[in-house]
């Protein structure tokens, strides 16, 4: 497999922030994400701090079509592209990949 | 390009076959809002030279058929009627292409709605996060127009 | 109707397909590049294991009846691959009205390679996985 390959689109989970921009710009709607905020006060702080925790982050690739949009949109840089061979699947659901799968593709040094 | 005026439509192309363009690669249709634009693509094989021929449709979609002057074109005809609701004058093929029957709006222009965006949740439209302090910007999604979701009892905002 | 070719699978010992390839669209390119890249072999007359369907690209509604009808001619025992996001689900063309939303409302699937379009390596492994099956 060639080292440019786009096969495949990791996640970077601690890198994300939630802030939906790769779920809006997907033109075929494929990736979803939940997430919920809490606040965090840290020490010598006047005011609490709001924090995104991303509870899931699913894309389908049954639908993916490997455009890279989410890929450049992501201002921090928690998708990348993985040159892994794609997974095929027994059903078509079988194609949606949740974060367990998605940060085994992220590619250790970024891509 | 040339820009020509629909009347001229059949008479240009005919003048691009007699200068030796043998070859009918593609006729496509642009819906530009205000009006339907429609360019041809040919190609003479002796030197590789291309030409783009380029008409508007305004008011009433109707164009002439250029299958006389390339045999090929009326699959290209075809796919005008069907996705712009284009009619072909003197085509000699109304079938339609990709449709099993000619029910139902254009699906390229730009005012066809596809239920498909209307009827599947958009995944931007929930917001990140479920608390009360997030960001509670209205958003839409890219190709959905504005008054498509109406009538549908605001599910969707 | 094309009638289905023969080949081996190097990357995976033993295995035979008798390939019944459906190209509808741009997918149907990766077929031959996994034949040019030597990693499709074809293969005179080998008996095979199965038939195998393998449908690529955009499957229209006036196209779905031919697909099942190629379906139906294939000699059991008989197993079906979709490759590609616009035979898994629609893929890019997913909103469309003529656009059917998988190859899976009209035949049994047994393998989903994703993809748009999936690499030859990714057909290998969604044979491959015929044969884990
Ligand atoms: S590559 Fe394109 S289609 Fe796939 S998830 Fe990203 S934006 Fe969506
Ligand atoms: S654009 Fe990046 S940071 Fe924002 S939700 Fe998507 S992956 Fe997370």
């Amino acid at each position: 497999m060639p080292s440019n390959a786009h096969s495949l689109i990791g996640l970077n989970p601690d890198a994300c922030t939630s802030c939906m921009i790769c779920v809006r710009e997907c033109p075929v709607w494929c990736i979803d994400l939940a997430s919920h905020t809490h606040e965090v006060t840290e020490e010598g702080a006047r005011r609490p701090k709001v924090v995104h925790v991303l509870d899931e982050f699913t894309i389908d690739f049954g639908a993916c079509m490997y455009c890279g949009i989410c890929v450049d949109v992501c201002p921090f840089d928690a998708l990348a592209w993985s040159n892994e061979t794609d997974q095929s699947a027994h059903s078509a659901s079988g194609l949606v990949h949740g974060i367990d799968q998605l940060v085994k593709w992220f590619p250790a040094s970024g891509s | 390009m040339k820009q020509v005026p629909v009347e001229a439509w059949a008479a240009e192309l005919a003048a691009c076959r007699d200068a030796g363009y043998d070859v009918l690669d593609m006729i496509a249709g642009v819906d530009r809002s205000e009006w339907i634009e429609v360019i041809a693509s040919v190609m003479r094989t002796s030197d590789a030279a291309c030409e783009l021929v380029a008409t508007r449709l305004d008011s009433d979609h109707v164009i002439a058929s250029i299958t006389d002057v390339y045999a090929g074109a009326s699959w290209y005809e075809r796919e005008l009627a069907e996705m712009f609701g284009v009619r072909i004058a003197g085509a000699h093929d109304e079938r339609p292409l990709l449709r099993r029957t000619d029910e139902g709006a254009p699906i390229l222009l730009k005012s066809t709605v596809l239920g498909a965006r209307v009827l599947t949740p958009w995944p931007g439209d929930a917001d990140a996060s479920d608390d009360a302090k997030a960001n509670r910007r209205r958003q839409r999604a890219v190709g959905v127009a504005e008054d498509w979701l109406v009538s549908d009892g605001g599910s969707h905002e | 109707m094309t009638s289905a070719r023969h080949y081996s699978v190097p990357g995976v010992p033993g295995l035979a397909v008798g390939v019944l390839d459906l190209g509808l669209a741009c997918c149907s390119m990766e077929i031959g590049a996994a034949i040019t890249a030597g990693l499709l072999v074809p293969a005179d007359n080998t008996p095979s294991e199965a038939a195998v369907l393998l449908v690529s690209g955009t499957v229209t509604d006036a196209m779905a009846p031919a697909v099942l009808a190629a379906w139906n001619a294939l000699p059991e025992p008989r197993r079906a691959v979709s490759f590609g996001a616009c035979a898994n689900t629609g893929g890019p063309y997913w909103d469309a009205p003529t656009v059917l939303k998988g190859i899976d409302q009209v035949i049994p699937i047994e393998v989903y390679v994703p993809g748009c379009p999936p690499r030859p390596e990714a057909l290998i492994a969604g044979l491959a996985e015929l044969v884990i099956r």
